[in-house]
């Protein structure tokens, strides 16, 4: 499993398409830390002027995150399904899938060792150039960082990759019902942006992304434990079990 | 492996990246306003949650209104200007990093701030910072190329 994992990891293509999607996401997460903001509060408070404390709105982060939805959206889940068809079916494209597929391993072994790499890099993809960009363009304030990390800040990160990983799942499951590299990449593209139009803001992954640029998002609902949580592990599960049905190529 | 290295190689680009993106930044001009302030009473407090992502001149231009105005570094929690000004004022003070601002209106009257930041660039903790990622990355993408062409 893990020599797999490692290989999938570390094909030219893939690395290639991860560095294109550091330099992408790096520009898109940047640019909207870079953007001022402003609002205008009313609170009612006997505090003295000048000692109160930051509403939780209004911290950096928060800023940040709340545009993240919208890069999620736009640039992430375009790089997750463009690296999700590459990991799932270059190798079965272009016809080299036949040697790795005489291995002693089981097929469904193999999708989840692909799907598991996927999700890594989906994962490193964005926590690795959210905090980099965030952590180094506020390094005069490092030291009030850690007032920033409250509870609604996980959250919302957490919303924004349970959408990814829902995204990485569709294409993993159109790349073993399809045939091809470009009904794939058409078709879940397709199905991600439907989300948008039809169904009210109502249809994953669209209802994780509208979810999360809520102010303080509320987890325990029915909606993101569906469409972030059961239906992932579906159409994983539905993934494997067609991936051992079908022939290879 | 493979991957490691194309990691460090982002790490390597990052200052370039960065300033790409600073750069485009530093070149315009930013607002924010103008912003309708009511006084604040000791019961209930108005301002305006400001935050800007670098260090700037900025020049507040107030309207109408007279009394005070504070603008307070809501990060560290310490005072940062205060004027007072009967109708109209302008004035310039340093937005000295990147963080949360409050403008604070103590007086009597309604009154419209604008905000315009000048010269914005990044403080030098974080190009520091940009640069250092920089070096590490390129001294560990050196250190897993060696001995290869």
């Amino acid at each position: 499993m893990r020599a797999l994992i490692s290989w999938e990891l570390n094909r030219p293509l893939v690395v290639m398409t991860f560095f294109a999607g550091l330099v992408m996401g790096f520009i898109s997460v940047h640019s909207a830390y870079l953007i001022p903001y402003s609002k205008v509060h009313v609170i009612s408070s006997t505090t003295p002027i000048g000692s109160f404390s930051f509403s939780p709105e209004g911290n950096a982060f928060w800023h940040v995150l709340k545009s993240l939805p919208r890069a999620g959206f736009s640039v992430y889940s375009f790089l997750v399904i463009l690296l999700g068809t590459l990991i799932f079916r270059h190798d079965r494209d272009t016809g080299y899938a036949l040697t790795l597929y005489t291995l002693p391993h089981r097929k469904s072994k193999i999708f989840l060792a692909k799907l598991v790499s996927l999700l890594l890099l989906t994962v490193l993809m964005l926590y690795l150039l959210l905090f980099l960009s965030v952590f180094l363009s506020s390094a005069t304030v490092a030291g009030y960082v850690p007032l920033m990390l409250d509870g609604a800040f996980f959250k919302t990160l957490l919303l924004i990759t349970l959408a990814l990983v829902y995204v990485a799942t569709l294409t993993a499951f159109l790349s073993t019902v399809l045939a091809g590299m470009f009904p794939t990449l058409i078709g879940s593209y397709l199905i991600v942006h439907l989300s948008t139009a039809i169904g009210g803001g109502k249809l994953p992954p669209f209802s994780l992304f509208i979810r999360a640029t809520e102010l303080n998002p509320a987890l325990s609902n029915s909606s993101v434990v569906l469409h972030g949580v059961l239906l992932p592990l579906i159409l994983a599960l539905l993934g494997a079990i067609v991936s051992e049905r079908r022939d290879v190529l | 492996m493979r991957l490691a290295l194309v990691v460090f190689l982002f790490l390597l680009l990052l200052p370039g990246l960065a300033y790409l993106d600073y750069r485009e930044f530093s070149g315009t001009e930013h607002f924010i306003g103008p912003h309708s302030l009511t006084p604040s009473t000791p019961t209930r407090l108005s301002y305006v949650d400001f935050y800007f992502p670098s260090k700037a001149l900025a020049e507040i231009t107030c309207t109408s209104g007279s009394g005070e105005v504070y603008i307070v570094d809501s990060l560290k929690k310490e005072p940062l200007a205060n004027f007072s000004f009967v109708g109209m004022f302008s004035a310039e003070f340093v937005v000295p990093h990147e963080g949360n601002y409050a403008v604070v209106y103590n007086g009597s009257g309604e009154t419209q701030c604008l905000i315009r930041f000048k010269r914005p660039y990044p403080t030098r903790r974080v190009q520091d910072a940009y640069l250092l990622t920089g070096i590490f990355g390129s001294i560990l993408f050196a250190v897993l190329r060696r001995g290869r062409r």
